[in-house]
């Protein structure tokens, strides 16, 4: 949970990057805007996992 | 030190923001998102042992107690609202940002009210 979440979000964003480029020059421009769309829904769900472990923690330590 | 880490999550954030920026434009909000939830996570054992020496502080000198936890309400209001408001900031959607600093400040408001009377009803029985 801790540094590797930037890292993995971060080797997620450059993947996408570099296969949307793959895949448009090679003329596949739907695919690229599909891949740039999952991956974007991957990074979405780890971030939001992250979040609501962070909402719950600070019920918890506020005591809301 | 612990300050070591904070300062490496936060650099090494900042650094991969900006070099995904240039390709892929979300990814920096991601990032900026991640690297705020993450900091505020690892800062909360700080803040939760701040608070229990803060409550046996109160508890020793008979402060009222739902005074105290409107405190710790407004603060926690006051640390969600601010990463909100600068991830908003940072992506360039301001105007959202101030939105939801009004809505924190409302909530805090709404949230300190109660306490705000019960001083001037004790001032105005003094008088």
């Amino acid at each position: 949970m801790d540094v590797e979440l930037i890292f993995k979000i971060a080797a997620i964003g450059i993947l996408v990057a570099v296969l949307n480029q793959l895949l448009i020059r090679s003329g596949r421009e739907e695919q690229a805007m599909l891949t740039t769309l999952a991956g974007l829904i991957v990074v979405l769900t780890m971030v939001i996992r992250e979040i609501s472990e962070l909402f719950s923690t600070i019920k918890s330590v506020f005591g809301l | 030190m612990d300050i070591f880490k904070f300062i490496g999550i936060a650099l090494s954030g900042v650094l991969l923001s900006v070099v995904l920026k240039q390709y892929r434009g979300e990814y920096q909000v991601m990032i900026a998102l991640s690297c705020g939830v993450l900091l505020f996570f690892l800062s909360l054992d700080y803040m939760s042992d701040v608070f229990s020496q803060l409550q046996s502080l109160a508890a020793r000198f008979n402060v009222n107690r739902d005074f105290f936890s409107v405190m710790i309400k407004a603060v926690a209001v006051a640390c969600l609202c601010e990463i909100g408001v600068n991830l908003c900031k940072d992506a360039g959607e301001s105007a959202i940002g101030s939105k939801l600093e009004f809505a924190g400040k409302l909530v805090i408001l709404a949230l300190s009210l109660p306490v705000f009377l019960e001083a001037l009803t004790a001032v105005s029985s003094l008088l």
